[in-house]
């Protein structure tokens, strides 16, 4: 026995020890593990808000970020040339981009990511090589060999905007099991959007994706 | 609770931070409202709300310590850890309980002290071992051996001197070795 084994073993045991404690305590607690209205209470005093309803903070830098854009654009000269919806989606186009959004607020939707999405089926070649997670945003990148990339994005649905270069672009729609789609496409890239009630999803990609791609990676999405 | 975690929180920590908020936080409420129920502490629940409360902000101030890739096992319990420290504590100055004397002397380091171990025989003796000692004693030295705090470290984190520090981490080795050292080979 040297000393190395025993150091991780005597913390292995520290670490099973705490843990049958605190299995052991909890197979015989009753206790709810639900805060009392003073404890929220005391908690919306110290932050200075309401912590039992849902924090608009995305909808808030939504707005900072409409707010931004649109006085810098207003400083260029640039203005909507028109809106228009369909389906769920809104296209403001202006000059030299659209911004892409949601008709309306869910107000029943979560404000952060609750359930994490991922792709089942990417095109042959493609592996996953970078993900970033976090409460409002999710982004995967899958690559190929030839440095091709498709790039999955997850947000809430009320804290989405997106913003596509569309000086040339072409937006067809795909309708899939009620799911209507979004496709743009804008020189090298092509753009895929479609939401659920909670959720805001999109791919975007360096080739076009026939339409049975599209609709093999939406229906392959699934939570982790 | 978490808009005001991470609210004293550095921002690089906030994924941690929240992934121990949204994993643990309610068995950590049940956890604390258990122990302190256990101990006949009146309102119970607001006081474990507290405890739960001064948990995450010990958390917090020690994220730098979490690593963020270690096995969810290890996570658990420390947050689980750092609740029982809390609700114990709590129950301790509630009932005013003395605390222990510090013993004087040099201090063997733990190395001297895993070294004479046949821990390959006992892990399941050292465990109850382990289970046996009064949370004042395991508490620091899970602190020590399992998520590598120094001294002045768990001074803070348990809010008592570094000499008693010493004192309890010496004391749960040799209550340790009381109770395994006939088995050493």
């Amino acid at each position: 026995m040297n000393k190395k084994t025993g150091n991780i073993l005597l913390r292995d045991a520290l670490i099973e020890a705490m843990l049958r404690e605190f299995d052991r305590d909890m197979e015989k607690c009753e206790e709810s593990p639900i805060c009392s209205p003073e404890h929220y209470k005391k908690m919306s005093e110290i932050v200075g808000f309401d912590v039992t309803k849902p924090r608009r903070k995305p909808r808030m830098r939504k707005k900072v970020i409409i707010f931004i854009i649109a006085a810098a654009l207003a400083l260029t000269g640039c203005v909507a040339v028109f809106y228009r919806q369909i389906g769920n989606f809104i296209e403001e186009v202006y000059e030299k981009y659209i911004k892409v959004h949601f008709v309306e607020e869910t107000p029943a939707a979560p404000t952060e990511i609750e359930d994490v999405y991922t792709l089942t089926y990417v095109p042959e070649g493609y592996k996953l090589a970078k993900q970033s997670i976090n409460a409002i945003h999710i982004r995967q990148e899958y690559s190929n060999e030839a440095k091709d990339t498709i790039v999955f994005e997850q947000n809430a649905i009320n804290s989405t905007i997106c913003i596509l270069d569309a000086e040339k672009g072409k937006t067809i729609f795909i309708e899939h099991k009620n799911i209507l789609i979004y496709c743009k496409t804008i020189k090298d890239k092509y753009y895929y959007l479609w939401n659920t009630s909670f959720y805001q999803f999109s791919i975007c990609s360096r080739y076009s994706l026939d339409e049975r791609e599209i609709v093999k990676i939406i229906e392959g999405i699934t939570t982790k | 609770m978490l808009a005001y975690i991470l609210s004293i929180c550095e921002p690089k920590y906030h994924p941690i931070i929240e992934h121990i908020y949204y994993t643990y936080q309610e068995d950590m409420v049940r956890f604390a409202k258990f122990r302190l129920r256990n101990r006949n502490i009146p309102n119970y629940e607001i006081e474990a709300e507290d405890v739960v409360q001064n948990s995450f902000i010990k958390i917090v101030t020690y994220a730098y310590k979490i690593d963020q890739k270690s096995p969810p096992k290890i996570l658990k319990s420390y947050v689980m850890t750092i609740v029982k420290n809390e609700s114990s504590s709590f129950v301790h100055k509630f009932f005013k309980q003395p605390e222990a004397e510090a013993l004087e002397g040099e201090f063997a380091s733990m190395e001297d002290y895993t070294a004479t171990l046949n821990i390959l025989n006992i892990y399941e003796d050292i465990i109850d071992a382990i289970e046996s000692l009064d949370y004042i004693y395991s508490v620091p030295i899970y602190l020590k051996v399992v998520m590598d705090f120094d001294i002045d470290e768990i001074s803070v984190m348990l809010e008592i001197c570094e000499k008693t520090v010493y004192t309890r981490i010496e004391r749960a080795k040799k209550m340790l070795k009381q109770k395994v050292g006939d088995k050493f080979i």
